[in-house]
């Protein structure tokens, strides 16, 4: 068989499908969760938690990713699963007081008042860097 | 490359013996020299920094595999770099002694399977050599006709029965049969220049001599390796760095080494190993450097005294490229420069160059694998990638590609030479892999000097397997970003742009590749010769001009537009000479201007007359060609150009434009034929077949597209062009036209 410029792009074409489809199946959680909140609060119950779980275990996930994730949670009233989140979230920048600020308020509002006097402390004892 | 080196002047009468040390000379100017060694020393140490840069703050802990083999491909580069500023620390010029007339030189032609009408071409090259010299065939093929032609031509034919050792096996079989002091040697392809050894012998006054070697040119300039650009008249061949650069630089080392062909060695030097050193592919490097450990001298003059034939296609040329390599990193398991007796360490340090060159090919793997890895892995080897890296990593490679530039003096190309990288990096790959873990035994492969005559797919496979790697590694670094799986939005820019840039080398790799094999039997060289032809049923002969030209037919451009198939009696021009034969149009190409551009065969061609165009070409077009081409670099000709326009003011001469039209010029009741090269509104530049007096009064014809127009003019100059034989000895020449109306007609011939 000849090697034509036609066949190279149709040879081109299917692989970008192929590795589309091995990319979904690699990320489908992170591909389901990245549609707007409101559309993966309306999926079914479990489907979103399974898909929640595997997106929240993955050891590399992005602050983009959990960012998503936090809303996710709070569009489905779920407090720990946020919570839960904004901890990894601060992990990926333990130096940003915003971070640890939404944590420690999500943690007064589910009345874990000493885990989130912790960060109201920690935010405040660096205030160079809530600037 | 100088077209004429300067003339050594030998002390008469003296005692002391020649010194061929006494015949270098340094091309740059002290202050230039002091100036590259500035260069030299800035770049490298910005080079260290970085280094020590990379190795202090950026190494990621997380991938300490990934980090060390880049960081390890760096260093590589270090070393790659400091070996070539190393090399052409000097670069020294010869200046050419006048040959000894009672040497012997026996001549050698190494030949196995290459058409014999190439073969009479350097035959007929070698035995048009001046000063006495016997000419031998070494036919490696047995083949019949070989023995007939050189029957025909009167030169001597050797044969042996086996092909044991290849070339180098077949040199050493006439070396033994033959007894002149010196041996000149070409490949089959490679035709030597009428003065060859008139340029090259007179170093052997020197006793410690033991190889002139001049450089490998090319007159095939449509191929692989070359890139022409008509416009700016410049050509890149890509062994232009090694041949302009290199090799002036070892010279300097006394490390010049023998390339095979193009080359005299002296024999009391090479009886010690019963002519070339055997056990290596690569014959020439390996007996050098026993040459040069034995004490002996060697020389490189720096002009084109042969031209031969370059790779046609991508599988030929990485056919060659892997035996250069395989054989230049074998040689290390034969003789190690480091280590072996007799070398200075300036020629240690070259020949440790020549084969560290070889070895490039795994780093720039690491160069192309990596950043696609990053895309798919998220695994940066580099940490702290952010401005102040980024500052650092601009520094070093503005520093790089300056010095680089500099110190290359407009030859080298880094973009092209980048390009080059990627066409023979997997072959190098295979070549180290050889060499370190064997391929018993290795062969010899006779480049093919015709080339394949097909696409080389195959060959190609492994840039189309990298394009195709990279291009789903930037989809996947694309699907990443856009689903969140990586939010370094600057690191995986950078490593797209970096992988398209690499996508870009292989993908002229490829189309160098895929491109439409050479379908002509023998080369065409670019020439504008002036053409009368009656067509038959025409009532006379009209006038035209080549393009280009070949033994067997040329590119025709003529004023109308004629159909395939006519035939006609064609008188062809070239230098005092005209060459009558029977012409047939075989194709009609694409308007150039308002010549229309014919292909032409010329049918039953006498072979006296291919011989004729055959040394036209070899000792008239190829040489004018080649300067043609070599404008200098950009910079130099803006800074002509700002002083061209600033003494025009004063001077009031209207600009000359290139122009090739036929002209006809009468003087002393003679007429000769002869082709334009340059035309204004007041003048006309010539190439004349004689030289004609400054101030003699002329009556010129311009055949131009537009019609035939006739004016007086006077010999305002004419300057000689250099050429080697005598009979096509060419002058340009310098009109000045009577009539000054001439505006009209000048502007409609510029734009045709």
């Amino acid at each position: 068989m000849t090697l034509t410029y036609p066949r190279l792009l149709a040879a081109a074409a299917l692989a970008a499908v192929v590795e589309f489809a091995a990319f979904e199946w690699r990320y489908r959680d992170l591909i389901f969760l990245a549609s707007p909140a409101a559309v993966v609060a309306a999926a079914p119950a479990p489907t979103v938690a399974r898909y929640f779980d595997t997106a929240l275990a993955r050891p590399r996930a992005t602050r983009t990713t959990l960012e998503h994730l936090v809303l996710v949670a709070t569009a489905r009233r779920d407090q720990s699963a946020a919570i839960a989140t904004l901890y990894r979230l601060v992990q990926t920048d333990p130096r940003d007081p915003h971070l640890r600020l939404r944590l420690a308020d999500a943690l007064r509002q589910s009345g874990r008042l000493n885990e989130a006097r912790v960060h109201y402390r920690e935010v405040i004892a660096h205030p160079e860097e809530a600037k | 490359m100088h077209t004429t080196s300067p003339t050594h002047q030998l002390k008469p009468g003296g005692d002391a013996p020649f010194d061929a040390d006494s015949t270098l000379y340094y091309l740059d100017s002290p202050r230039r020299r002091l100036f590259n060694h500035s260069v030299v020393l800035v770049g490298l140490a910005a080079y260290a920094l970085y280094l020590g840069y990379r190795t202090c703050c950026t190494m990621n802990p997380a991938t300490p595999i990934f980090s060390g083999l880049l960081l390890a491909a760096e260093i590589h580069g270090f070393f790659s770099l400091f070996f070539f500023f190393f090399q052409i620390w000097n670069r020294r010029g010869r200046t050419v002694p006048a040959p000894d007339p009672d040497v012997t030189v026996d001549v050698f032609i190494t030949t196995y399977n290459e058409d014999a009408d190439l073969l009479r071409q350097t035959i007929r090259g070698a035995l048009a050599m001046r000063h006495p010299h016997r000419t031998f065939i070494l036919d490696d093929g047995r083949r019949p006709h070989v023995r007939a032609l050189a029957e025909e031509l009167g030169c001597e034919y050797l044969t042996r029965s086996t092909n044991e050792h290849a070339k180098a096996g077949n040199f050493n079989n006439a070396f033994l049969q033959t007894s002149g002091t010196l041996v000149a040697t070409f490949d089959a392809d490679h035709v030597p220049r009428a003065d060859f050894l008139e340029r090259t012998i007179g170093f052997f006054r020197d006793p410690k001599v033991a190889l002139v070697q001049v450089p490998q040119q090319y007159h095939n300039l449509d191929s692989l390796q070359h890139k022409i650009d008509h416009s700016t008249r410049r050509i890149y061949s890509e062994q232009d760095v090694f041949f302009e650069l290199v090799c002036p630089g070892k010279d300097h080392w006394n490390a010049a080494f023998f390339c095979g062909t193009g080359a005299v060695l002296r024999r009391t030097a090479l009886e010690p190993y019963g002519g070339l050193v055997v056990g290596s592919i690569t014959e020439d490097m390996h007996t050098c450097l026993e040459l040069h450990s034995a004490g002996w001298k060697s020389v490189y003059l720096n002009e084109m005294l042969v031209t031969g034939l370059a790779p046609m296609d991508f599988k030929t040329f990485q056919a060659q490229r892997l035996r250069w390599a395989e054989g230049n990193l074998k040689i290390i398991k034969s003789i190690n420069p480091l280590t072996c007796p007799g070398l200075t360490l300036g020629q240690r340090i070259c020949y440790i160059a020549s084969m560290y060159h070889w070895t490039i090919g795994i780093p720039k793997m690491l160069f192309y694998l990596s950043p696609p890895w990053i895309l798919f892995t998220h695994a940066f080897p580099i940490v702290n990638f952010g401005p102040t890296f980024l500052t650092i990593y601009a520094f070093f490679l503005v520093s790089l590609v300056l010095s680089y530039r500099i110190l290359s003096r407009g030859t080298g190309r880094l973009f092209m030479d980048e390009f080059f990288n990627m066409v023979t990096a997997f072959t190098l790959i295979r070549a180290t892999n050889r060499m370190l873990f064997g391929r018993m035994p290795a062969k010899f492969v006779v480049t093919d000097k015709r080339g394949s005559g097909r696409p080389s797919v195959a060959e190609a496979l492994p840039h189309i397997a990298l394009i195709v790697f990279s291009g789903l590694a930037l989809e996947w670094g694309v699907l990443s970003l856009t689903y969140a799986v990586s939010d370094d939005w600057f690191g995986s820019g950078a490593t797209m742009f970096w992988t398209l840039y690499n996508v870009a080398l292989a993908g002229g790799a490829v189309r160098l590749a895929l491109r439409p094999p050479q379908q002509r039997l023998s080369c065409r060289f670019d020439a504008s010769l002036p053409v009368e032809v009656k067509w038959d049923g025409c009532p006379a002969a009209e006038v035209g001009i080549t393009r280009n030209i070949s033994d067997s037919g040329c590119a025709l451009l003529w004023k109308t537009r004629l159909a395939k198939q006519t035939q006609g009696s064609l008188v062809l021009h070239i230098g005092n000479r005209q060459l009558r034969c029977r012409a047939e149009i075989l194709s009609v190409r694409a308007d150039a201007g308002s010549w229309v551009e014919h292909g032409v065969r010329f049918v039953d061609l006498p072979i006296a007359d291919v011989d004729f165009i055959n040394d036209a070409v070899f000792n008239m077009i190829v040489p004018r060609l080649f300067r043609h081409l070599s404008r200098p670099a950009l910079s130099v000709r803006l800074l002509r150009y700002l002083v061209k326009t600033a003494t025009r003011r004063f001077a009031a001469r209207p600009n000359r434009v290139t122009a090739s039209v036929p002209v006809r010029l009468e003087h002393a009741r003679r007429e000769w034929l002869v082709t334009s090269v340059d035309i204004s509104h007041t003048g006309l530049g010539l190439v004349m077949p004689v030289e004609l007096p400054a101030g003699a009064s002329v009556h010129v014809t311009v055949f131009g597209a537009h019609g035939t127009w006739d004016r007086q003019a006077t010999v305002i100059r004419t300057e000689r062009v250099p050429c080697s034989t005598p009979s096509l000895q060419t002058w340009t020449t310098g009109l000045l036209l009577s009539a000054a109306d001439l505006r009209e007609a000048v502007d409609l011939e510029v734009a045709a």
